[in-house]
């Protein structure tokens, strides 16, 4: 029985020691509770989310808490693979628009989404409208989110709102990154628009339970 | 010797930062968005100095400001393909130009760049360029060579045939050590995980570079002469954005106070151009006196900051959102806004680089500017 609590804690405090010894320890025994494992780490995830909405940590400690998150997840993978599923995940589609080549907010939204509880269909960067509607259609998606950081990207955004609602899917559609605001949302044609990835997780969370 | 025109130029952003103007200057934050103003491509501007040198002093024909942030010195295509392609990816259709994120230094790196950070300068070079011949050193000095007598040229002219000051020089430009590592060397992920994974080597390697060329820049800075810009140091604040409170107090904060604190002692000024937001850190800037800076917002909201910072002297807050969007009527009125409501110590610009085409509408630019020059207090 290994301290699912403690392993929670350092997850949140991102002490990478701890979590990785806790989660090899368990890995050690066999695996068996590896999905316990996963679910202290998603706590710990939460806990994250909340002390950056807290101001505590900031943009760094995101992105070190997402490669944490994919560290954890590489050393249970063996295990998880081959355990019960807790259930169907939300699929969702996660990319930065056209003309763009960020990807670290997208990143990080990535992990805090997964963290989440989400299957999350990456479809990485500089991503054209028509992939974006191909892959809804094909894989059922009812939640979109765009990112972007150059103000060319509201362009994209836009673009690709507008072809997702042409080809008359019902999907919900969240922009996130430095140039998007209430005004850019609106232009955009956009539901929602978040600077932060909490409420993005938060929103897309909503919207997985209507 | 410069002309009254100029000097008077020059002493209006000073009695800005000192919040003695009766009128406000008007810097102007358009860096690529001039290029679609222009009957030029992208690619001719950026590989044609003269072409480059037509935009910028037909913008500065069309728009009048006071000052400039870039005469078109900002890009170096023409160095960078010389030396092998590098990482600039121009899209000419968009005008839109990304950089690919290389890392030129792993984690194990720091302790050896802490010895001698310049002849680490010579390691990371060879790893960015790893295939130059001796050909491409002569092209690659020609390039750069052309593009420093560009700056040079396009500086006069502004100074001598428009009476007109650059805002900040690029030999002036003085940042945090951390800047570095974050913008360039290890990049912004790398960084985030060096902080928590290295960081007594990361802060022994910022601590170095300081030592060896941030503090140098910045002694230089303070006995330059004959100026052609406005203010003596112009410090880019880029890589707070990724950083908690604790880590902007080690990481940061030290040598940012330094190049604030050695200017208020050396009677200079320094341009603190903020990317993103610096709210969360505005407390830390909250004892600078009067006259020492002037710091420009790209995100935050310019009143709320001029709330929390007395003190300072803001530029700014007339916003892409509404230059692009917005009618020539709507950006005269959000200018009439900053001026009246920021009052002496404000600095008209744009919030962001003006950078793409969507950015801005020459019609609203133009009226824009034409209320700040019949502004008064």
């Amino acid at each position: 029985m290994f301290d699912y609590e403690a392993l929670a804690q350092a997850m949140g405090e991102l002490e990478e020691d701890t979590v990785v010894e806790i989660l090899e320890g368990v890995m050690a025994d066999g695996g068996s509770e590896a999905e316990k494992a996963m679910e202290a780490c998603q706590k710990g995830m939460e806990t994250v989310g909340a002390l950056f909405e807290e101001g505590e940590y900031f943009v760094g400690d995101l992105i070190y808490a997402g490669e944490l998150m994919t560290q954890a997840v590489g050393i249970l993978k063996p295990a998880l693979a081959g355990a019960e599923s807790s259930g169907p995940k939300t699929k969702m589609i996660l990319c930065t628009v056209k003309n763009d080549l960020h990807d670290i907010g997208k990143n990080i939204v990535k992990a805090m989404l997964e963290a989440g509880g989400f299957d999350v269909i990456d479809l990485g960067i500089d991503t054209p409208a028509e992939k974006i509607v191909e892959t809804a259609k094909a894989e059922g998606v009812k939640i979109i989110a765009l990112s972007g950081v150059l103000t060319l990207a509201l362009d994209s955004m836009k673009e690709a709102v507008n072809a997702i609602k042409a080809a008359g899917l019902d999907c919900k559609i969240i922009i996130g990154g430095a140039p998007v605001s209430a005004d850019a949302c609106a232009n955009v044609g956009a539901d929602e628009w978040a600077h932060s990835p909490q409420k993005t997780v938060q929103t897309c969370k909503t919207w997985a339970a209507a | 010797m410069f002309s009254k025109e100029f000097n008077d130029k020059v002493q209006l952003f000073w009695d800005a930062s000192r919040f003695e103007n009766t009128t406000v200057p008007n810097v102007s934050n358009d860096y690529t968005w001039k290029v679609s103003d222009s009957k030029y491509s992208y690619k001719e501007a950026y590989f044609d100095t003269k072409k480059m040198a037509k935009i910028v002093c037909e913008n500065h024909e069309r728009y009048n400001y006071d000052a400039y942030l870039d005469l078109g010195t900002r890009n170096h295509f023409p160095q960078m393909q010389a030396l092998g392609g590098g990482s600039y990816v121009l899209n000419e259709e968009t005008g839109g130009i990304n950089v690919t994120d290389e890392p030129t230094m792993q984690p194990e790196d720091y302790k050896e760049f802490a010895k001698d950070p310049m002849r680490y300068f010579n390691i990371i070079f060879q790893r960015k360029f790893p295939n130059l011949k001796t050909e491409d050193f002569v092209k690659a000095t020609t390039a750069f060579l052309q593009a420093s007598g560009y700056e040079k040229d396009i500086s006069e002219t502004f100074a001598t045939k428009y009476n007109r000051p650059r805002m900040v020089t690029t030999s002036a430009s003085v940042q945090p050590a951390f800047e570095v590592f974050h913008n360039s060397f290890r990049g912004i992920a790398g960084v985030s995980t060096d902080m928590r994974r290295y960081k007594q080597d990361l802060k022994d390697a910022c601590d170095a570079y300081w030592n060896a060329m941030g503090r140098t820049s910045l002694q230089r800075a303070m006995q330059a002469k004959d100026k052609n810009y406005v203010a003596d140091v112009y410090t880019a604040i880029i890589a707070h954005q990724v950083l908690n409170r604790k880590q902007f107090e080690e990481f940061y904060w030290p040598q940012l106070k330094e190049i604030i604190n050695t200017c208020q002692a050396n009677g200079k000024m320094v341009y603190l151009y903020v990317e993103g937001t610096i709210k969360r850190f505005a407390e830390y800037f909250q004892d600078i006196p009067k006259g020492v800076a002037i710091m420009h917002l790209e995100q935050d909201d310019i009143f709320e900051m001029r709330e929390l910072l007395p003190n300072m002297c803001l530029a700014g807050g007339m916003t892409t959102d509404m230059l692009g969007n917005a009618t020539p009527q709507e950006c005269v009125e959000r200018a009439k806004k900053l001026m009246s409501e920021l009052g002496p110590g404000y600095v008209m610009s744009q919030n962001k680089m003006l950078s793409f085409k969507n950015d801005c509408r020459r019609e609203n630019q133009l009226a824009v500017n034409d209320c700040v020059r019949s502004f008064r207090f």
